[in-house]
C-alpha cells in the first residue's frame, strides 16, 4: 500500500485514512472531539447486554480500534469483527488488539461492499464512520445492518450529525472551533479538519437517521447523547422481526 | 464552554446559588450546561424587539435569563402555580417591565395566533400526558409568527432502558452527589419522578412536532435524561 505523504493531497477517504496511523489519530481525536470520553461514557451506558456473555461484535469503521479495545475491555468473553477500507486503520486495530485475548476477525472492505452473514451479531458498531457514506448508502447499510444482526440485536452509533436548519450551521462550527481550541487545536489542525470535512463528510440530520432506522425495522430506535454535531443514537432489532 | 451564553449563566447562577431553589441543580445535575445549551442554539439577535413565551416558568431561572440575553423583548410567562409565578414576577420585575405573568394550565391557555418569535420551555412539559403534549405542540405553532422557533429543555424517555434503568439512574444520582445532593432529597426526587412524569421519547417527540407543522426538528443537546429540542415553523 502506498501512502499519500499529505492527507489534505489524498484523492479519497480511503487515501485519507491510509496517511494515518495509531499515533496520529489518537494523538487527534481528543482535540478534534473534546467529549470524546463523555461519548464513549453515554455509549456504555446504553449498551444493556451482560458483561460475561459470549457475544459477537460487529465495528463498521473501526479505525484505529479505539472502539474495538472500549468493547473488549467491558466484555472479556466477546469476539469481535472489524470492517474498515483502510488497509493502514485495519493495521492499527489488528496491532492494538494484539494485547487483548479476544478473536478478532478483520475485513478489510468498503461498507458499501460487505457481505455478512445473517441474524449473526449481538452488537453493532459504528464509530464516527456512517458520514463518510452519502446519504442513500447510510440508509442501506442500516438495512444491511438489520439483517446481519440477530433478533434482539443492538445497534449502536456515535457519529457527527447535522444540526437543523442547515442555514444555521455556521453557529454549531463556531461553538466547535471554541471548543478545539481550548483543547489545543491549531489553525493548521482545524483547516485540516474543515477540509476533509468538506471533501468526505456527508453528515444527514438526526430526525432522518432515526425515521430511517425506523424504517428498516428498527425499534426503539432513540437520541442517547448529544452535544453539538456529536451524536448517540440507534436502535434493536426486535425479537420477532415481522417478515 | 467559552461562550456568552455560559458567561450569562455563570454569571446568574452565582448570584442564586445558596438561594432556596438551588436545589434544581442538585436535581438536574447538568441545569447550567442544559441552559447553556439552551441559549446557545436560539440563534436570534439579542438586540430585537422579540416576543418570548416561556411554559411553566418555575421560579424564573430560565425568564431571567431570557430577559438578560434580550434586554428589548417582551417576555410572557405561564405557570400552573400562583407561589412560583409570584417570585418569577418578582425576580423578573427588577430586571425589565416588559413582561405579562399568566397563572394558567397549559390545557387552558388561550393565546392569540401568530404572536411569538420563539416559545420556550425548560423542565416542566414532562409534567402533561402524552395527549396533552401533542396537543400543547399543534397550540404552540398556532402562537408562533411564521418564522418562529420552538425550543424545549425537558427529561425524555429512553428506550428501551426506561427512565428507571440501574445504569442510567446510577449516572443520574453519582452526577447529582458531585453537586453535593443529600440521600434525603435523593429518595424524594426518584419517587416524584416514578409517580407523577410522563416522560416521552425524542423520536415521539420529533414525530408530535411534525405533525403539528413544525420544519427543521432537531436534538440540539442530551445528557441522560436531559433533552434539548425544538423546531420551527415555516416562514410564510
Amino acid at each position: 500500500m502506498v501512502s499519500s505523504p499529505d492527507p489534505l493531497q489524498a484523492p479519497t477517504v480511503k487515501a485519507f485514512f491510509d496517511t494515518l496511523t495509531r499515533e496520529s489519530y489518537d494523538a487527534s481525536i481528543l482535540k478534534a472531539c473534546p467529549p470524546y470520553g463523555d461519548i464513549m461514557e453515554a455509549l456504555m451506558d446504553h449498551i444493556d447486554l451482560p458483561r460475561d456473555a459470549r457475544l459477537s461484535i460487529l465495528d463498521l469503521g473501526c479505525g484505529t480500534g479505539l472502539l474495538t479495545a472500549l468493547m473488549a475491555r467491558n466484555f472479556p468473553n466477546a469476539t469481535f469483527t472489524v470492517v474498515d477500507m483502510s488497509g493502514e486503520m485495519i493495521a492499527a486495530t489488528t496491532d492494538r488488539m494484539a494485547a487483548f485475548p479476544h478473536t478478532v476477525t478483520a475485513i478489510e472492505s468498503d461498507i458499501r461492499e460487505l457481505r455478512l452473514p445473517e441474524n449473526h451479531f449481538d452488537l453493532a458498531l459504528a464509530g464516527f464512520s456512517l458520514h463518510h457514506l452519502d446519504d442513500p448508502d447510510k440508509w442501506q447499510t442500516y438495512r444491511s445492518l438489520f439483517g446481519w444482526l440477530k433478533p434482539g440485536g443492538l445497534f449502536r452509533c456515535n457519529d457527527q450529525c447535522l444540526t437543523q436548519p442547515q442555514s444555521l450551521q455556521a453557529h454549531e462550527t463556531a461553538l466547535w472551533v471554541a471548543m478545539a481550541r481550548a483543547q489545543g487545536a491549531t489553525d493548521q489542525d482545524l483547516a485540516m479538519w474543515q477540509d476533509h470535512a468538506l471533501r468526505y463528510d456527508h453528515y444527514a440530520c438526526l430526525a432522518d437517521h432515526l425515521r430511517e432506522l425506523e424504517a428498516a425495522g428498527f425499534e426503539h430506535v432513540d437520541c442517547y447523547w448529544k452535544q453539538l454535531y456529536w451524536t448517540v443514537f440507534g436502535g434493536q432489532k426486535p425479537e420477532n422481526p415481522k417478515p | 464552554m467559552n461562550t456568552s451564553a455560559s458567561r450569562i449563566v455563570s454569571d446568574f447562577f452565582d448570584r442564586i446559588s445558596g438561594d432556596y431553589d438551588a436545589s434544581i441543580f442538585r436535581g438536574c445535575p447538568v441545569y447550567e450546561e442544559m441552559l447553556v445549551a439552551l441559549l446557545d442554539h436560539l440563534w436570534l439577535d439579542p438586540a430585537n424587539e422579540y416576543r418570548i413565551l416561556e411554559l411553566g416558568c418555575g421560579t424564573g431561572n430560565l425568564t431571567c435569563l431570557l430577559a438578560q440575553t434580550f434586554p428589548n423583548a417582551h417576555l410572557t410567562f405561564v405557570d400552573i402555580a400562583p407561589e412560583m409565578l409570584a417570585i418569577a414576577r418578582q425576580k423578573i420585575a427588577s430586571l425589565t417591565d416588559r413582561f405579562e405573568a399568566v397563572q394558567s394550565d397549559f390545557n387552558a391557555l388561550d393565546l392569540p395566533e401568530n404572536t411569538f418569535d420563539l416559545v420556550i420551555s425548560s423542565i416542566a412539559l414532562h409534567h402533561l400526558d402524552d395527549p396533552d403534549k401533542a396537543r400543547l405542540y399543534r397550540n404552540i405553532f398556532r402562537w408562533l409568527k411564521p418564522g418562529g422557533r420552538f425550543r424545549c429543555a425537558d427529561q425524555c424517555m429512553i428506550l428501551p432502558a426506561g427512565i428507571g434503568a440501574p445504569q442510567l439512574r446510577d449516572r443520574w444520582l453519582s452526577l447529582s452527589r458531585e453537586k453535593g445532593a443529600n440521600e434525603e432529597e435523593i429518595a424524594l426526587w426518584v419517587r416524584h419522578s416514578d409517580e407523577s412524569d410522563h416522560y416521552t421519547p425524542i423520536f415521539t417527540h420529533f414525530q408530535w412536532l411534525s405533525e403539528a407543522g413544525f420544519q427543521h426538528i432537531d436534538c440540539y443537546w442530551r445528557k441522560v435524561y436531559w433533552t434539548l429540542y425544538g423546531g420551527e415553523k415555516p416562514a410564510a
